[in-house]
């Protein structure tokens, strides 16, 4: 059995090389909409995310589909535009360069990604493919010499002999053998940096260990540096030093693997790490988050998770649409014809609905009264007293002939030092300040 | 929530309870140009109500094929032959038309990829509208509605949306509505074809969740189709793994997974790559062209314990005491020879020959 080599773990983060430096990096993404095709703001993909990248060490970019993972591993490699913040390859900025002046950093900086198939142009052989990086750069403009490095290449990534894979379309390949031909590509140019997206995920189970092993012999071998972006934290666990949770666009979460799964600290941590399926452990039941990731367009106040954190407190970033999906969610337990009741005490509730509203006036419907709306929130009050909802809620009056509700200020917990015993661990979230 | 006992009390009636549908030596081919694909090679299962049997195996194995085979949802092409039994009747060679009054309100599918199976022009009224109306249509237009909102409630779907368009979900929202569409009609028994693949970790969870509450509440038979072995153990009572067209190990999902006996479970729960993972390990080769299946047992090439008469003759099913069905010459020590036991020469098989 293969055991997991024992690299950049053993090395102090400050003994080694810095060779990415990420300091509040923004992707963001802008949406047009509405009249005239004006600004209707933005998707913010990826935050104001930091982090450094040492040499020989494999970071997890770990988060759900939506948490901006992906951005964040492609704008590293400039194939997002960054729009604020620096990326830092060797002290020499990323963030901005022309794509003239990117160009020639490529060849030191590679991605892997997704979709096998995806990634192949299916009219072009393996040789011509493989050696396509070596062309571009203008590394070996000799064809022959150049064939006998890509030849090289795919022996390298365990496609042996090489001849019988040299002509070959992508089409006559397997899942698992078109990854490895992927991976010729990515490091044929003799790469520092490996941006892997989600390598494994498409293939099938028993070859996800082959071609997981073939990173770590690779990264052996050639010294490389791997940002390994995936939602499957079984594998993360297995093959990072470092991983970083992420959640709607930011860093939630950065620490050495163990520490992160041995010590979650953040509540999203804890709730990604409760629900992962394992063949070890039969039918055990399992506390998970309601709901999914909310929209990028239009985030929560506060914290981006506190809508779905069961230990969320007042200061997390209450607003009206969290007490729009508390009255959903009493709806869906209570059914159909309470709901029908109780909606024909608001008049139109968009305030349960739009973004950012943190003093609500919920106007009653025609033949109702502000008391009816107050006193149906408190018996869903009483119902769901335990939801964490209610420890945001500062006030509910009757005033004006309206229902008013008011919420804790909230505010955005910042990523910051949780401990520094072994490795620097840091969150973002109000329970460890 | 259940206690202890009573779940026990329930498997037990599980147990004695008759099959709500058995397959008997299933087979199913398709057409290629390379001969016939035998996708399907033989296979006997039974599922109870309320039971959930979990189907895994690589790509390719058959699993799905074998899905769609029991429900009679195959292409123009494929053959089918054995027997299905359900509710007295065999659903193998029944006239399409009859096959067609039983899909929706006795047996159920689910898909693996909510976003291609709703129709984006229709609202989900309109898809409940059209599947009750299709196999109810006494119903008057306020029970449809209140059918539906039910069968969503219990998914999570608030009654606010039902008049919303598929794009306007979320992916994970997009499966549960798919579940509810196949609910609706209460099936006795439901294929779900890999309902989780596409969705993250959260909310493939919650689904799973869904899932097991189904079988507790409505005594629903449940053919759950996966490749992730974490999803059955947590998720299924049973489970039958395949391998090139047969089941090579049927038991208890707890059983099967503590102590796997065929050696292709225990080669594919020890390359899983699971929390517990402290070295990679993987099975050489790949699955076997089903066009050309090789002699004997299909898993002998890639099996690091096959024998001689691995590769000489097709193994018998044993049921094993602890319960589970092994596919399997290994346990069966008097029904072969010495000779046949001793272990087989394989050739050495390429790092990238595979999948």
């Amino acid at each position: 059995m293969l055991t997991k080599p024992d690299t950049a773990t053993s090395e102090t983060a400050k003994d080694a090389e810095t060779l990415i430096e990420v300091a509040d990096l923004q992707v963001h993404f802008p949406l047009r909409g509405g009249l005239f095709n004006r600004d209707a703001g933005a998707v913010k993909a990826v935050d104001g995310v930091s982090f450094s990248l040492n040499k020989g060490e494999v970071l997890g970019l770990v988060g759900e589909s939506g948490s901006g993972k992906t951005t964040l591993g492609r704008t590293l490699l400039g194939l997002n535009r960054a729009t604020g913040g620096s990326i830092r390859y060797r002290g020499r900025e990323l963030a901005g360069l022309k794509e003239s002046d990117l160009r020639p950093l490529r060849r030191k900086l590679q991605m892997v990604f997704q979709d096998p198939h995806a990634s192949l142009n299916p009219s072009m052989d393996i040789a011509t493919a493989v050696g396509h990086p070596l062309q571009i750069h203008g590394l070996v403009p000799d064809p022959v010499e150049r064939r006998a490095k890509v030849a090289e290449t795919l022996e390298r990534v365990g496609l042996s002999p090489a001849e019988l894979f040299m002509d070959k379309f992508p089409s006559d390949l397997s899942g698992g053998q078109k990854q490895r031909a992927v991976m010729a590509r990515a490091i044929i140019a003799g790469p520092e940096l490996l941006v892997a997206d989600e390598p494994i995920s498409m293939l099938d189970m028993s070859v996800r260990a082959k071609i997981l092993q073939l990173f770590l012999d690779l990264k052996r071998d050639l010294d490389l540096t791997y940002v390994y972006v995936t939602h499957d934290l079984a594998s993360a666990k297995f093959f990072c030093d470092r991983i970083a949770i992420m959640y709607l666009g930011r860093v939630v979460e950065i620490g050495p693997t163990e520490e992160i799964f041995a010590n979650p600290r953040h509540p999203y941590t804890k709730a990604l790490l409760g629900a992962i399926p394992d063949p070890e452990k039969v039918g055990v039941p399992r506390d998970l988050p309601r709901g999914e990731i909310p929209d990028a367009a239009a985030p929560p106040l506060g914290c981006s998770f506190h809508p779905r954190c069961p230990v969320a407190v007042a200061g997390c970033g209450w607003e009206g649409r969290d007490l729009g999906a508390l009255l959903e969610r009493h709806w869906l337990a209570e059914g159909e014809d309470v709901r029908v009741a109780d909606t024909a005490l608001f008049g139109r509730p968009v305030e349960l609905t739009a973004p950012g509203i943190r003093q609500l006036s919920l106007t009653p419907g025609r033949g109702h009264e502000a008391a009816a709306i107050i006193s149906l929130l408190d018996r869903v009050r009483e119902k769901t007293a335990e939801d964490p909802f209610w420890r945001g809620v500062k006030t509910i009056e009757a005033r004006d002939g309206k229902a008013h509700v008011e919420f804790a200020e909230g505010t955005d917990p910042r990523l910051k030092l949780v401990s520094n015993t072994t490795a620097p661990i840091q969150a973002a979230c109000h329970l460890v300040d | 929530m259940t206690t202890a006992s009573s779940t026990e009390s329930t498997t037990e009636a599980r147990e004695s309870a008759s099959p709500v549908l058995s397959a008997r030596d299933l087979r199913v081919w398709y057409g290629s140009t390379r001969g016939p694909v035998a996708a399907v090679d033989g296979v006997t299962f039974d599922v109870r109500p309320g039971e959930t049997l979990g189907l895994v195996g690589e790509s390719g194995c058959g699993k799905s094929t074998l899905g769609r085979g029991v429900l009679g949802l195959l292409p123009a092409g494929a053959a089918v032959d054995g027997e299905v039994r359900f509710a007295g009747k065999n659903l193998v060679g029944m006239p399409a038309k009859e096959l067609q009054q039983l899909r929706g309100p006795e047996l159920g599918l689910i898909f693996q990829e909510p976003m291609t199976r709703l129709n984006p022009l229709m609202k989900v009224s309109e898809h409940f509208e059209e599947t009750l109306k299709t196999h109810h249509p006494e119903l008057p237009k306020d029970q449809i509605r209140s059918r539906a909102l039910e069968a969503l409630r219990g998914m999570g779907i608030p009654a606010s949306r039902y008049e919303s368009y598929p794009h306007e979900f979320s992916g994970g929202m997009r499966q549960r509505i798919m579940i509810a569409l196949a609910l609706v009609l209460r099936p006795a028994f439901v294929v779900a074809d890999e309902p989780t693949t596409a969705l993250d970790v959260l909310v493939e969870a919650q689904i799973i969740q869904i899932l097991a509450d189904l079988r507790r509440n409505f005594d629903t038979a449940l053919v759950l189709i996966t490749h992730n072995l974490g999803i059955v153990a947590e998720a299924c009572d049973r489970v039958a793994v395949m391998y090139a067209g047969h089941i090579v190990e049927q038991g208890d999902a707890r059983e099967v997974f503590a102590n796997p006996q065929h050696p292709y479970t225990q080669e594919l729960l020890r390359s899983t790559i699971s929390l517990g993972t402290t070295g990679l390990h993987f099975i050489p080769g790949s699955p076997p062209d089903l066009a050309h299946p090789p002699v004997g047992c299909r898993f002998h090439p890639r099996c690091p314990k096959a024998m001689r008469v691995c590769a000489e003759e097709a193994p018998p099913e044993v049921l094993l005491p602890s319960g589970s069905r092994n596919t399997c010459w290994l346990p069966v020590p008097d029904m072969t020879t010495a000779e046949g036991r001793l272990p087989l020469e394989v050739e050495e098989i390429s790092v990238a020959d595979e999948a």
